[in-house]
């Protein structure tokens, strides 16, 4: 047991209050003269503690700004700051508790009884929404620490540190195997650290397990789901100081189930009220907090089984006013803590009633494994059935040794309007007999409809009395009306733990800093993180820096980084065979030193990805990728691989290769001066490659023309990245070398009209249908798509991608309408200001019908239309020209 | 005046205060603080340290026997192999491929008795059975990556690569999650006071 001998002080509502190790919040508390703890979901009555355990919702706070806490479950730490919920002003004074007197106007369903009309609820959803609810959520930043994940693996899974886990973990380690024990608890044993009668904690058991080797043991960590494959789900709280929740995985060969019964109320009227108490949660204030629970009270049991109870009260100096059996209860008054407990045959004066209530089998997980629930008359409880080879239960959760506390189904059941069942959404007997008798008598609709077992508690406390309510007004039998099904996760798990620590996986290029140096504004691009322009001193906005750049490489010369290109390495004697079974292009008579662009299309002739293929040789390529697709190239390649025995091998260099497009009329001048590779355009034609050393860094060099103009495409290795980059830029300087971004290279290859695959087609397109006819070679031998594309040549698409210049000054944005003689024909799929144009370009989809050269199509803007023509050429030195200066 | 060789970490380790030193064309930290107080940290419980600059090859094709000894088996046909650089590469077989992947990876040698907990925070990759000079492909802080165990004399130690694109994410995250550890990084001097290569 935990040393109660050093104090600290935390704050429940702003205020210091004294509290010992080894305390919850609700044990200290209580301890300081603390009854009610919360209030009521819809009803906001005064509720105190119920459980001790983490069962019931009766306990829940905010504690550091998260909320809906169990304190009863939290253990104390010093200069927490713990605040109550779900009343105003205050626990002692709510004035929402008025609306008791308005629950003839709430029956059950009383949502689908009122609100017949849609706009009755649409009127009512803001007002409901405001008083509804517990806990309130922290402001996004606040109130949240860090969180943990791990992954853990284990041969034998045992869940519970009680008798039956400890004793089950030995036996196994001493036969070992490796084993992982799960408790939930701050220190082992189970219900022995608080049921004196079962002979206290198992001490030496507990040391002798922690010095066997291959034996695990995880504290204050609940399971809370089984999954396909014994995947266990468990949450550990503070696994230190660091860190508030960790979410463990552990994956186990076997599970052994050894989680226990807890114990449940049953109904009666006022059976709500703070001061009425499970015995168990008497227990645990006695023997683990040293707490004397009350002054006077009365023990509620059927035969001996309030006997333990009873002793552990006189030991704590409690006077035990009576012992009277559950059928002889009629009701608890009190307003706001109980102070009488009716009986049939008297009254008693009390202020702590405790009740011995039936105990049912925390078999959640073992119903998760693919057990049937079946109803056990002689244990009073639905045991698991039919596990599967690989998990097992022991002790209490089998249900053995359990004997029931009350009759099931109820013989005697008083039908009151505040004899709670399902205390956390203050479902009445009254309620669910009222809901049987309109139709909805099986526990799964009865449930729905009463929302029984729907709240915080997840059917824990209400589950069992509510099928005996059931039961009893329908005539079955327990095991024919049955259970709701248990999902994990149960208990419940913070939406903290699941997400885990704040990482999201951030790509950089390898020239990430010198863009930060140079004003980058950044885009996100998948997880790429890239420049979409440069803040500069000239430049006033995005607009200015962008047309800057764009001038910069129409005139002189730019720099981009494209590093986040994907890039293949494919070597083999039988590579060129491959890429031509997959691209579209020829590329088997390829010469080493040229270039060539393609795409891949899938067997409907449907357009995948495009990109360059270099031949560095006889058997190697360079593949390039559009930004992000990487994956899924490599994959179709393997995939088409496949089966063919073909001598081929790919690897990704996509995170290896820096690579910039240095663009512009001068960019010959700028890389000469890095490099003795020949770039005239005789040595060094447009679409050629050749493999040099610029600024004495081993590079591949591609002359292609993305943005329109002379240009090189540099590859080389991601460590030469800031090197490489800034004597680019110092080469350029005199002639005022720009770098530009994702924005300027977008309107520089728009001009070009160069269509992006996956921005300006999708899922539907093929060549045909985007006007890049000239990429499929039909007279190929089979390619894949090339059946498809066969048959769709020469036959007229619905939708063509056109090309169109504005007619007024109007931008249009991508994705707009378009329209013709006023119906809807198309849409933009990339769009932006021309400076050489003077007016707005871009690209759209249009009917075919109406996508002839020359013609007039309208375009939803600023609310309005405006109009464009249709142009089949690039905007842009429509004859190449400039790329092959 | 020759190419400066840069990890992806090179940055972040400039603003922890690292002093750097040429290593094979590679600008890299020798220490962070003092490379007996790395070295220290390491040995009583983890510590990190970004050896990008290993050369790295990416070998395919049926192997020869001589290859298991030599590299990280990664699949039947499929092999990795690490060196210092500057150390002798195998003799490869003109049945193989062999690319030099070296810049496609950031790679950190996470290393200590507690590196096996932090791992843990970092990968489903079954730690416990992860044995000295085993190898295993799985998702590392989560991005596609190879965890290679090869230990310091007795100390636990784990080569950890991810895509060099995702290096700067994955060391963030791995000093997170060594944070309960007081994980530390560590240079290239540390290694000397406790006998491992460079």
């Amino acid at each position: 047991m935990a040393d109660g001998s050093r104090k600290f002080t935390f704050e429940f509502d702003g205020k210091p209050v004294e509290a010992r190790d080894g305390d919850t919040v609700a044990s200290a508390l209580y301890r300081a003269g603390r009854r009610i703890f919360t209030r009521s979901f819809k009803y906001h009555r005064p509720r105190g503690l119920l459980c001790m355990a983490g069962k019931c919702p009766n306990c829940l706070v905010n504690v550091d700004g998260t909320p809906n806490v169990r304190s009863c479950v939290t253990p104390v730490r010093d200069g927490m700051q713990v605040r109550h919920q779900n009343a105003f002003p205050s626990l002692e004074s709510d004035w929402l508790s008025g609306v008791q007197r308005f629950d003839w106007l709430m029956p059950v369903g009383w949502y689908y009884k009122t609100m017949t009309h849609e706009w009755s609820w649409h009127a009512a959803e803001p007002y409901i929404r405001k008083v509804a609810g517990l806990g309130v959520a922290p402001e996004p930043g606040k109130g949240s620490t860090d969180y943990e994940h791990e992954w853990r693996h284990a041969e034998v899974a045992v869940i519970g540190g009680g008798p039956a886990g400890l004793q089950a973990a030995f036996e196994l380690a001493q036969g070992g195997a490796q084993v992982t024990v799960v408790d939930d608890q701050i220190e082992l044993g189970g219900h022995r650290r608080y049921r004196k009668a079962a002979g206290g904690i198992p001490s030496q058991l507990i040391a002798e397990l922690r010095s066997m080797p291959g034996v695990e043991i995880i504290s204050r960590a609940y399971c809370f789901g089984l999954y396909e494959g014994n995947l266990l789900g468990i949450v550990q709280a503070n696994p230190h100081a660091g860190a508030i929740e960790r979410l463990i995985h552990l994956r186990a060969k076997r599970v052994v189930i050894a989680a226990g019964a807890y114990e449940v109320p049953f109904p009666f009227e006022n059976n709500d009220l703070p001061g009425i108490m499970l015995s168990t949660a008497v227990q645990r204030l006695i023997r683990l907090h040293q707490i004397k629970p009350g002054n006077r009270a009365v023990v509620v049991a059927n035969g001996s089984q309030g006997d333990e109870v009873t002793a552990d009260l006189r030991e704590a100096g409690v006077e035990v006013a009576g012992a009277i059996t559950p059928d002889q209860v009629l009701s608890a008054l009190g307003s706001s803590h109980v102070t009488t407990l009716r009986a049939r045959h008297g009254e008693f004066a009390c202020d702590l009633v405790v009740i011995c209530g039936p105990r049912v089998p925390d078999g959640g997980l073992l119903h998760q494994a693919g057990a049937r629930m079946a109803w056990n008359e002689e244990r009073g409880a639905f045991l698991s059935l039919g596990l599967p080879a690989n998990v097992s239960a022991v002790g209490e959760v089998t249900g053995a040794w359990l004997v029931p506390a009350i009759p099931l189904p109820p013989q005697d059941l008083a039908f009151h309007k505040r004899s709670f069942v399902c205390l956390c959404n203050d479902v009445s007997t009254v309620d669910l007999r009222d809901a049987i008798q309109e139709g909805f008598d099986q526990i799964e609709t009865l449930k729905r409809y009463t929302t029984l077992t729907m709240g915080p508690c997840q059917g824990r406390m209400c589950q069992l009395s509510g099928i005996g309510v059931c039961a009893r007004e329908t005539g079955r039998s327990m095991g024919e009306t049955g259970v709701t099904t248990s999902r994990p996760p149960n208990p419940s798990v913070s939406l903290g733990a699941l997400a885990g620590p704040r990482h999201h996986p951030t790509r950089r290029t390898p020239m990430h800093y010198a863009h930060e140096e140079s004003g980058a504004v950044w885009m996100d691009m998948g997880e790429w993180k890239r420049p979409r322009y440069y803040k500069t001193a000239s430049s006033s906005d995005e607009r200015a820096s962008v047309e800057e750049e764009y001038r910069a490489v129409r005139e002189r010369v730019g720099l981009i980084d494209v590093s986040t290109l994907g890039k293949l390495d494919v070597k083999g004697q039988d590579a060129g065979k491959l890429l031509d079974k997959v691209y579209t292009n020829r590329f088997s008579d390829l010469k080493p030193g040229r270039v060539r662009y393609s795409v891949l299309c899938d067997e409907a002739g449907i357009m995948l990805d495009d990109g360059t293929i270099s031949r560095l040789d006889e058997n190697h390529y360079f593949i390039t990728t559009t930004t992000g697709n990487l994956d899924f190239v490599q994959q179709w390649l393997e995939w088409w691989l496949v089966g063919t025995g073909w001598d081929v091998h790919i690897t990704n260099l996509t995170g290896g290769r820096a690579a910039v497009n240095l663009a512009g009329p001068k960019a010959r001048d700028v890389l000469q001066a890095l490099t003795a590779c020949d770039l005239s355009t005789k040595a060094f034609p447009y679409m050629a490659c050749r493999e040099a050393d610029v600024a004495e860094v081993p590079a591949l060099l591609m002359r292609i023309g993305f943005v329109g103009e002379t240009g090189w495409e540099i590859h080389f290795p991601a460590e030469y990245g800031e090197h490489l980059w800034k004597k680019l830029l110092d080469a350029g300087k005199l002639l005022n070398i720009r770098p530009f971004g994702v924005e300027a290279q977008r309107l520089l290859r728009l001009e070009k009209r160069h269509v992006i695959v996956g921005v300006d087609t999708d899922a539907l397109s093929s060549p045909y249908d985007a006007g890049m006819a000239w990429v499929a070679k039909l007279d190929k031998i089979d390619f894949i798509g090339r059946n498809a594309l066969s048959r769709l040549s020469g036959t007229t698409p619905p939708q063509s991608l056109i090309g169109f210049i504005m007619n007024e000054d109007a931008i249009p944005q991508d994705g707009a309408a378009i329209l013709v003689n006023g119906t809807l024909a198309g849409r933009v799929t990339s769009s932006r200001y021309s400076p050489h144009q003077g007016k707005a370009v871009g690209l759209a989809w249009v009917a075919s019908a109406s996508a002839r050269e020359g013609a007039e199509i309208e375009i939803r803007v600023n609310g309005g239309t405006a109009r464009a023509r249709i142009v089949p050429d690039a905007f842009y030195d429509p004859s190449g020209d400039r790329l092959r200066m | 005046m020759a190419a400066v060789r840069q990890s992806p970490l090179f940055h972040t380790h400039e603003q922890a205060g690292a002093s750097f030193v040429d290593h094979h064309g590679w600008r890299v930290p020798a220490y962070f603080t003092f490379a007996q107080k790395e070295a220290e940290q390491l040995a009583k419980s983890v510590a990190v340290s970004d050896v990008s600059w290993m050369v790295k090859l990416d070998v395919k094709g049926q192997p020869p026997e001589t290859l298991d000894r030599a590299g990280w088996r990664l699949g039947p046909q499929h092999f990795l192999i690490t060196r210092p650089p500057g150390a002798q590469l195998p003799d490869f077989t003109p049945t193989l491929s062999v690319t030099d992947v070296t810049s496609v990876y950031a790679q950190f040698l996470l290393a200590g008795p507690r590196s096996r907990d932090v791992l843990r925070k970092l990968t489903s990759l079954n730690v416990a059975t992860l044995v000295n000079l085993a190898c295993g492909q799985a998702s590392v802080a989560h991005v596609p990556g190879k965890v290679l165990r090869e230990d310091i004399g007795d100390i636990p130690a784990f080569h950890i690569l991810v895509s060099r694109e995702y290096g700067e994410s994955a060391w963030e995250a791995i000093l997170h999650a060594g944070h309960e550890f007081h994980i530390a990084p560590f240079g290239l001097k540390a290694l000397e006071f406790l006998g491992g290569r460079a």
